[in-house]
């Protein structure tokens, strides 16, 4: 087992286990946090790809800002709920048959999800890959920008419109009315 | 050197924990968050294609870049609705807001 | 220069806009925009009759035009394919309509004929602006009489630079509008109201000649440019009746618009309108543009021998007619207006005697003319809130610049030289004594005569003898000097722009405005019977009403029913609503009848069987199709309520239905996609 390998498998098991944890963990606010962690693990894959604008784009766009305003939105919204725990009680096994059920679609979601992995493992695993042999060295990020300002300099400026967009859409949601 | 697969198979895990995450969590920032996990899977397995099926060409990185950008614009919006619905109807429950039955 | 000129008509336009929409916000209520618009059009269309005339003159030096045009030019009329000149024309136009084959262009066009219009309405329009400030003073609709000024303006300068009968009928119907608007400015009487529509619907009817003429000439030539035309009908295309059809129905727009014998009832009843409108629209411009019409169509009319005799007999009588009923008018304004008509139909006859240039020199002068008399009776009846000539007299007196500036008018009218209207009417009795018209050169010295007596007969009523209405007139008074100036400038105008085409300046307008080769020569004997006819008309004018040496009395006895009939216009108006009145009640009264008898009893039979059989269909209606669909409605029902469970409204139940097709997807693609 290289030692990429080894990598791999902490790095995996990290991404998984915090992400479950996303789902499992009783204050929301502790979910945000691990929601970081699984994704400066992922950031950590990214680098195992060869990826490090990428990788260092993961750290600063999801762990910085997206789980910052996640954590932010908590704090600043004052509705109890928000913060409470009252879905999940006490002790190991409770806890653990709660966050398999639903209260509503009972058993389903976890079956859903269940069944979409598997299946998409199987058909990853059934399907041939052709892999192509690496060139000895890039320098990915300058490529990226090369790409980024000629073949894709439109869909850029899309992107950029769409941010534009969503900032005042954003602004004018929670602008609050009258006085 | 690891195989194509593993990658695949662990961003195809990561997907599914979004869904069932989304799916059992009343919470609205906690769906929130699970999207957000399924779509760093999304990422995953753009990055891994890119690195293995085309080396040396950056297509699914741009791509993946994208799909930050959008997610970035999701996470706002998302959340200034989810703000404003707190606000409004004092629930943060997707089960107690059942507008879209009319 | 005159790439610019479509900027001439464009400026009031905009004018037109500003005023419109935000001319009750200016102080003035926008009078000054229409002003500075107008002064701008004025300098532009001046800079572009100096470049035509330096453009016209090099190619007159040179030998008209060129010398393949002046070879052209010296057998013009008899050689068939080069239509006669008209002097240099600039012409830019774009493809505007394409249907299929059908390709219609628009653009504008500057020739001398243009040129020299386009000054003489920019000039009497910004006159009129001017003057208005003062007549329409405190007016309620102040800032709406200026818009529609505008607008007027903008659509004659339009009319005037356009290349083809399209943009041509565009602007002629805008100006028809315009002068609707503004005949029923004070609509809140019956008199304006009536009279507007009585324009309105008398020009309408020789529009719908004109309409029908300019599509025979499109059907036969192929083309709504007056160039494309211009060289079909010269190249022979059309020919024989067709085209005396052509030029016949395109005259019926003439002669409803510039007021021509039988449809001229309109214009006397439009004097209800204010004053410079009448000056503007109703004397100088509008009404001339049916003259400018037919001079537009020459390439037509020229060609054609019957059509020229239909207009230069129309014009004749028309000038005669409407002259006599001046003689005897009481209303000040009336009197101009049957001028208006008289001299319009003047020129119609120069026109139709082949004296191209005649007719529109005078057009040109008796816009200025008449135009300053229109005013000079506004500034009168500003005065004197009266428009009745034996209510006033004296008012030499009081109102200085009026009496002086309204008498050159009056001599300019009646043809005295060195005024304006002498070398016109002289240009224009020529032409007609040089034609084999020999009939109409002495109605026209009989209409010179008659004009003198007229205009004499009302300076002197006016301005002279002893005020009649003394309580009107210890309130008399000169006008401001907005409304005095403008008379100042048009009486320069009224004296002086006949020099153009005289002797001293070697009848430089007929060089400059001509169709094709004109020759006319200067005869002493017409001079003298004009100079001598309008003298005598002074005289007797005079000695009537100056002097008092005949009778006023004894003379309308012996006249007896000459008298009546002048006094009643010749029951034209009484006539008409006899026959064309009477008959269409009579018509309307039996289609009415028509209707109710003959086309109501079939409806009411098609009613009665479509309500019998709507009893039928509805029986069936009610039994099979009916149960058909409450069938289906109730199966929806049945249905809807059990589905409707699914729409829970849920959000992550919709989630969950989506990621569940997703897998079903996925096991399918595997199932069958191997």
């Amino acid at each position: 087992m290289s030692v990429q390998m080894g990598f791999f498998i902490a790095l995996a098991a990290i991404t998984l286990w915090s992400g479950y944890m996303v789902v499992a963990a009783r204050l929301i606010t502790h979910a945000a946090f691990y929601m970081a962690l699984s994704f400066v693990s992922v950031a950590g894959i990214f680098i195992l790809l060869n990826a490090e604008f990428l990788a260092a784009a993961q750290v600063l766009i999801y762990a910085g800002a997206v789980a910052t305003i996640i954590i932010f939105a908590i704090m600043l919204s004052n509705v109890r709920e928000i913060r409470s725990d009252a879905d999940c009680p006490p002790g190991i096994i409770q806890r653990l048959s709660l966050n398999l059920r639903s209260e509503r679609l009972g058993i389903l979601p976890v079956v859903v999800g269940v069944i979409f992995g598997l299946a998409m493992a199987y058909v990853y695993l059934k399907a041939g890959w052709t892999t192509n042999a690496q060139p000895a060295f890039t320098n990915t990020t300058a490529s990226i920008g090369q790409e980024l300002f000629t073949t894709y300099a439109v869909p850029f400026e899309v992107a950029s419109l769409l941010l534009l967009v969503a900032m005042v859409g954003a602004i004018i949601l929670t602008i609050k009315e009258g006085k | 050197m690891i195989p194509l697969t593993f990658f695949l198979i662990l961003a195809a895990l990561l997907f599914g924990l979004g869904i069932a995450g989304a799916l059992l969590r009343t919470n609205a920032i906690r769906m929130l968050m699970c999207i957000e996990l399924m779509l760093n899977a999304v990422n995953l397995n753009l990055v891994a294609f890119s690195h293995y099926i085309t080396p040396g060409v950056f297509r699914g990185q741009v791509l993946a870049i994208f799909v930050m950008v959008v997610a970035a614009a999701e996470a706002a919006v998302g959340l200034a609705i989810i703000l404003e619905l707190t606000r409004k109807r004092k629930v943060i429950d997707v089960d107690r807001t059942t507008l879209l039955k009319w | 220069m005159r790439e610019y000129a479509w900027l001439i008509a464009f400026i009031p336009f905009v004018s037109w806009l500003l005023i419109a929409f935000f001319g009750h916000r200016f102080k003035h209520g926008g009078d000054k925009i229409g002003i500075v618009a107008l002064t701008i059009s004025l300098v532009l269309a001046t800079m572009v009759l100096v470049e035509t005339a330096n453009v016209a003159m090099q190619g007159e030096a040179l030998g008209a035009h060129g010398p393949a045009l002046a070879a052209a030019a010296a057998q013009a009329p008899e050689m068939k394919g080069e239509s006669p000149d008209i002097g240099p024309t600039f012409d830019r136009s774009i493809t505007w309509i394409k249907i299929g084959s059908i390709d219609i262009t628009t653009g504008f066009q500057v020739d001398p004929l243009t040129a020299v219009m386009l000054f003489m309405v920019s000039l009497v329009s910004l006159m009129v602006h001017v003057f208005s400030q003062g007549y329409m003073h405190g007016d309620v609709r102040y800032t709406r009489f200026y818009a529609t000024l505008s607008l007027f303006t903008a659509a004659m300068l339009t009319l005037l630079l356009a290349d083809n009968y399209i943009l041509f009928v565009i602007s002629w119907e805008v100006m028809g509008l315009c002068s609707y608007l503004l005949i029923g400015h004070w609509f809140e009487k019956p008199g304006p109201m009536m009279a507007s529509m009585k324009a309105f619907i008398t020009t309408r009817i020789g529009d719908v000649g004109m309409l029908l003429g300019i599509f025979l000439t499109y059907w036969a030539t192929g083309s709504f440019a007056f160039k494309d035309i211009a060289a079909a009908t010269a190249a022979g295309k059309v020919a024989g009746p067709m085209l005396t059809a052509m030029a016949v129905l395109i005259f019926m727009g003439a002669v409803g618009k510039s007021a021509q014998f039988p449809l001229h009832v309109w214009l006397p009843d439009a004097m209800e309108g204010p004053t410079p409108v009448s000056a503007l629209i109703h004397a100088a411009t509008m009404v001339a543009a049916g003259v400018y019409l037919v001079a537009r169509s020459y390439p037509i009319f020229h060609l054609t021998g019957e059509a020229l005799a239909v207009v230069a007999y129309i014009g004749g009588f028309t000038a005669l007619f409407a002259a006599s009923i001046a003689t005897l008018a009481q209303d000040i304004k009336k009197v101009l207006a049957y001028s208006t008509i008289s001299q319009l139909g003047y020129m119609v006859m120069a026109l139709g005697v082949g004296g191209y240039t005649a007719g529109v020199f005078h057009l040109l002068t008796h816009a200025f003319f008449k135009s300053l008399l229109f005013l000079g009776s506004g500034s009168v009846i500003h005065a004197l809130h009266t428009q009745d000539m034996h209510e006033m007299g004296g008012l030499s007196k009081k109102m200085k610049v009026t009496t002086w500036t309204f008498i050159i008018g009056t001599l300019a009218l009646a043809g005295v030289f060195p005024f304006a209207g002498f070398w016109s009417k002289d240009e224009i009795l020529l032409a007609a004594f040089n034609s084999p018209f020999k009939l109409l050169f002495w109605v026209g010295i009989l209409v010179a005569f008659m004009t003198a007596y007229y205009m004499t007969r009302a300076v002197t009523l006016t301005f002279f003898g002893k005020p009649r209405d003394h309580h009107k007139f210890e309130h008399a008074h000169e006008s401001p000097s907005n409304m005095t100036v403008p008379l100042i400038i048009l009486a320069v105008f009224a004296t002086f722009s006949g020099l153009v085409n005289s002797p001293l300046t070697g009848n430089w307008f007929a060089k400059f405005v001509h169709f094709g080769a004109e020759h006319g020569e200067t005869s002493l004997l017409v001079t003298g019977l004009a100079t001598a006819a309008a003298l005598l008309g002074i005289l007797v004018g005079y000695a009537i009403y100056g002097w008092n040496v005949i009778d006023r009395k004894k003379a309308i006895r012996a006249a007896g029913p000459l008298y009546t009939a002048l006094k009643n216009k010749w029951y034209i108006d009484e006539i008409y609503d006899a026959t064309v009145v009477r008959a269409y009640m009579a018509f309307s009264a039996f289609t009415a009848w028509f209707d109710q008898h003959v086309i109501d009893l079939v409806v009411n039979v098609v009613g009665w069987a479509g309500y019998q059989m709507g009893l039928a269909c509805g029986d069936f209606d009610l039994e099979v199709v009916d149960g058909a669909v409450n069938g289906v409605g109730a199966g929806v029902m049945a249905g809807g309520s059990r589905i409707r469970r699914v729409q829970t409204g849920y959000l992550q139940a919709y989630a969950l239905a989506l990621f569940g097709a997703v897998i079903l997807g996925i096991i399918v693609y595997q199932v069958i996609g191997g």
